[in-house]
């Protein structure tokens, strides 16, 4: 019964028709899939790409460079996406106000008293007999709105789901209002990570899209703490944070995954751990001519030359108190031209290593404290409210556009002669035909 | 098959709860696929009583997996719902494709889709049951949410009844009176696009790598490569495999190009029993690939089809297609006749469609509110966040020009295959391809 509406464009069609037409939002939405598509198959900038790979590319010749360069790598930051979305909005705006006019008009024209006119306009009609059939019978199946007897007949008039037809302008409003909320965020949002380690107090975030920003106030680690599962998998990660504001007393809060705190307008998340290595002071001296060289700041887990640049070592891992004989490093020391070796340093017996008879001599200073970091997420988008609004605006829209159908019907009883008609802004779950075949049937049962 | 049956009763046997509810799995794996066997022979009889057989194994089947999920979630202290990693979502996903069509069964005319959803289903079971990654696992501290647990269990009922729209969509195009010839391109296509996802551009030397598994603390594992990624394993070559599958994929390409020469030149479908015979020929190496595939798994200790599951199923998927066409084809006179008229399937499309989509929004609403939680963002453009959105653009499209431009049958039963295909690749093809954020991915 529904026939297909004509989809070639018509002549003389404005500018204004174009952008509100459902072709231009159709052609839109399979545009928007196929840069999503190159966002999904090509690497991008940021998680595929890190940014020194990103301007490699950037100034590389033949495919790569030409992807590049038209933001094939860069898609969902690109200028011709962002075009999309824009010619979308645009689509979405003018396409609600032409339908909001074209309902309003509708309303103004159609005929409010159920008569012959009113029937008339109604596409779909089905006529049957039924004898016996009364407002009881018609209520019974059809909420009335309204009745108008005549001296042979009798017509009534029934509207369902008029809400169903706001849906659309629910769905499009949403999308305009998820635009908003977006840029809001892009505009006034703060997106970046601090690391802090334990003890330390930082106030200074490097942002996810370059740069940094100070925070009015210092955050402060107190302790960081991660538990395992037996399996080695990380279970908990806790960092104690202090918020140290320049005015006004300090306050103290805990931060888990997915337990989030919000402070001064920001909200910090704990997204990461790592682990510093212990900071060291060692004195070198050469045996060959007993030259004893400037004392050496060192982090364990790294390699470094020997003041005479002769050769490499490192502090592969220390002790606090290896073998009772008090704070202890273990030092790997590889000479051209021999075998890597490895050997004890400890800070109470620097004569220690004398005994080795090695081409240097190493003393322990000092060991300076190692320990956690904690990796937190500083992010502050004032538009994430307006997202969740969206969303919820959006659903209730999807909702009415497409499960509560707007449905008017007219009946007309002249002696036992029944005429129905129907009229349908859309399909809903169960088609405009069947709902009248079934108040047909309806009726017909209750004529004995 | 006697092992399996030593299994089943083992599990039960051990009386906990985690290993109750692997016996209800394996129990409900089992009655699936036998109810598949009486949903075929009910399309060759169209015996209303195999029927029923075939309907109560499903339906104690999904029962049985009723259970196993309870179970399962029992046994994790009641602390997360059995929804997070890639084997508990594949048995919800089976779970919900079950229940699904028994229930659309029930309320429409349409009894004969059995045959084609059941297997699907039982094909989620085995991918299951083939991952490694079986145990109850603790929740890593990112994936602790109701969010993320509201947003697997949306993910896994709505993509079921998308399934379920992408058979009645076939099955219109079928009873519509689609030409064969377009039956085969699609399968041909299938098998091409198949064997060059799971074996890449290794088939052109015509071998067939999966990652080598060895025994270490009784179960199999992957060796990775010294100093690669977390996702960089040891490879194996299958013995003989690579030669078939580049059998397979000529012969799927032949299918494929003679069928697209047929569009045009053969409207009256003149030419359907060379068509089917070149398709024929190309499942004939498929099924041989599937046997060759699983009998070298079983010859060889360092080679195990849970090693590279996706892959397998990829195959399998590709295979299960060419049967179908093939079954299609073989008994067109009774499918047709059993089958409602073109209009009703359309419209049970539509329906599961509008019941999905819903479904399909609040996947990705409670995904964002997930990732805000989490991650602190929304919306971060990752691959599977992209592949859901396209999903999303796609049956919004359908739905659109359903009730706006008043389209129906074959050019939105095209929409609603393609929709399929995007919702394979965002829940599978993601994984099997690319890595992102998601847990799954390296499952």
């Amino acid at each position: 019964m529904v026939k297909a509406q004509e989809n070639k464009k018509k002549q003389g069609e404005s500018w204004a028709d174009v952008l509100a037409g459902n072709r231009l939002a159709v052609y839109t939405l399979i545009a928007i899939v196929i840069a999503c598509l190159f966002g999904v198959f090509l690497p991008q900038r940021g998680p595929g790409l890190s940014e020194a790979q990103y301007q490699d590319l950037l100034n590389a010749e033949g495919a790569w460079g030409i992807a590049a360069k038209i933001g094939l790598l860069d898609v969902f930051h690109s200028l011709w996406f962002y075009g999309l979305i824009l010619l979308l909005l645009i689509n979405l705006t003018v396409c609600s106000i032409k339908r909001y006019q074209n309902f309003a008009k509708f309303d103004r024209t159609f005929p409010t008293e159920p008569g012959p006119e009113l029937l008339n306009r109604m596409p779909y009609k089905l006529e049957f007999s039924a004898t016996a059939i009364d407002d009881a019978t018609v209520a019974s199946v059809l909420s009335i709105k309204k009745k108008v007897g005549t001296s042979h007949s009798a017509y009534y008039y029934s509207e369902t789901g008029r809400m169903g037809r706001y849906g659309v302008f629910a769905i499009h409003g949403a999308v305009l209002l998820l635009a908003i909320g977006v840029m809001i965020g892009n505009l006034f949002g703060i997106d970046g990570t601090i690391n802090i380690p334990e003890g330390e107090s930082y106030s200074t975030i490097l942002l996810r899209k370059g740069g940094a920003y100070d925070l009015p106030f210092q955050v402060r680690c107190d302790k960081f703490t991660v538990e395992f599962y037996d399996s080695g998998q990380p279970k908990l990660f806790r960092s104690v944070l202090t918020f140290i504001p320049p005015y006004g007393n300090p306050v103290k809060a805990d931060i888990e995954v997915n337990k989030p705190v919000a402070f001064g307008g920001y909200r910090f998340f704990q997204a990461s751990y790592g682990q510093i290595p212990e900071k060291l002071t060692m004195r070198i001296t050469r045996r060959a001519d007993n030259k004893i060289f400037e004392p050496l700041s060192v982090f364990a887990q790294q390699s470094y030359k020997t003041p005479d640049g002769e050769a490499q070592f490192g502090v592969m891992q220390t002790d606090p108190d290896k073998a009772n004989a008090g704070p202890a490093a273990m030092v790997v020391e590889e000479i051209p031209g021999s075998d890597e070796t490895s050997f004890w340093i400890f800070k109470t017996h620097p004569e220690f290593d004398q005994s080795r008879n090695g081409k240097y001599f190493y003393e322990l200073m000092d060991i300076g404290p190692g320990g956690y970091y904690t990796g937190i997420m500083v992010a502050a988008d004032p538009g994430v409210w307006v997202v969740w609004t969206a969303f919820a605006v959006g659903f209730l829209g999807l909702i009415l556009a497409f499960f509560v159908p707007h449905r008017r019907y007219v009946v007309r009883i002249s002696g036992d002669q029944i005429t129905l008609g129907g009229f349908s802004n859309r399909r809903g779950l169960e088609s405009l035909e069947d709902r009248m075949l079934a108040i047909q049937e309806h009726l017909k049962a209750k004529e004995n | 098959m006697e092992g399996y049956f030593a299994h089943i009763l083992e599990s039960f046997g051990q009386g906990t709860a985690a290993s109750v509810s692997s016996g209800f799995f394996e129990s409900a794996f089992l009655s699936c696929l036998i109810s598949t066997v009486f949903y075929i022979l009910y399309l060759l009889w169209r015996n209303e009583k195999v029927r029923w057989i075939g309907f109560g194994l499903a339906a104690i089947g999904t029962a049985m997996q009723t259970a196993a999920l309870i179970l399962r979630w029992m046994a994790a202290g009641w602390a997360h719902p059995p929804f997070t990693n890639l084997y508990e979502s594949l048995v919800f996903f089976a779970w919900g494709i079950v229940l699904v069509y028994l229930i659309v069964e029930l309320k429409s005319n349409v009894k004969i889709a059995g045959a084609f959803v059941v297997p699907i289903a039982c094909m989620a079971m085995g991918l299951a049951s083939l991952n490694p990654e079986k145990e109850i696992q603790p929740l890593l501290p990112a994936l602790q949410s109701i969010w993320l647990h509201m947003h697997v269990m949306f993910a896994s009922i709505g993509y079921a009844a998308f399934l379920v729209s992408f058979v009645f969509s076939v099955l219109y195009l079928y009873k519509d009176g689609l030409p064969l010839s377009r039956f085969t391109a699609a399968s041909g296509a299938f098998t091409v696009f198949g064997i060059l996802a799971v074996a890449r551009a290794a088939i052109f030397r015509a071998s067939f790598l999966v990652p080598r598994v060895t025994f270490a603390h009784g179960k199999l594992v992957k060796i990775p490569i010294e100093g690669g990624g977390p996702t960089d394993f040891v490879q194996t070559e299958v013995p003989g495999l690579g030669a078939i599958m580049l059998a397979a994929l000529i012969f799927g390409a032949i299918t494929l190009i003679v069928s697209i020469y047929l569009f045009k030149s053969d409207p009256e479908e003149k030419k359907n029993r060379t068509v089917i015979t070149i398709h024929a020929v190309h499942f004939i190496i498929m099924t041989y690939v599937i046997f060759h595939y699983m009998l070298m798994a079983a010859r060889n200790d360092d080679i195990a089809i849970s090693a590279a599951p996706y892959s397998f199923a990829m195959l399998l998927f590709a295979w299960l297609m060419g049967l179908v066409v093939v079954i299609l084809y073989a008994r067109m006179g009774i499918l047709k006749s059993a089958l409602p008229d073109a209009r009703a399937l359309d419209r049970y499309a539509h329906r599961s469609i509008m019941v999905a989509f819903p479904i399909m929004t609040l996947v990705i609403v409670t995904g964002s509110i997930w990732a805000n939680q989490a991650w602190g963002r929304y919306w971060g453009w990752d691959p599977k966040e992209t592949a859901s959105l396209v999903t999303w653009i796609i049956y919004l499209l359908y739905l659109h020009t359903r009730v706006t431009h008043g389209w129906t049958g074959r050019r939105t039963a095209y929409i609603a295959i393609i929709g399929f295909v995007s919702v394979v690749f965002t829940y599978l093809g993601v994984n099997l391809l690319l890595a992102g954020l998601h847990a799954y991915a390296t499952g």
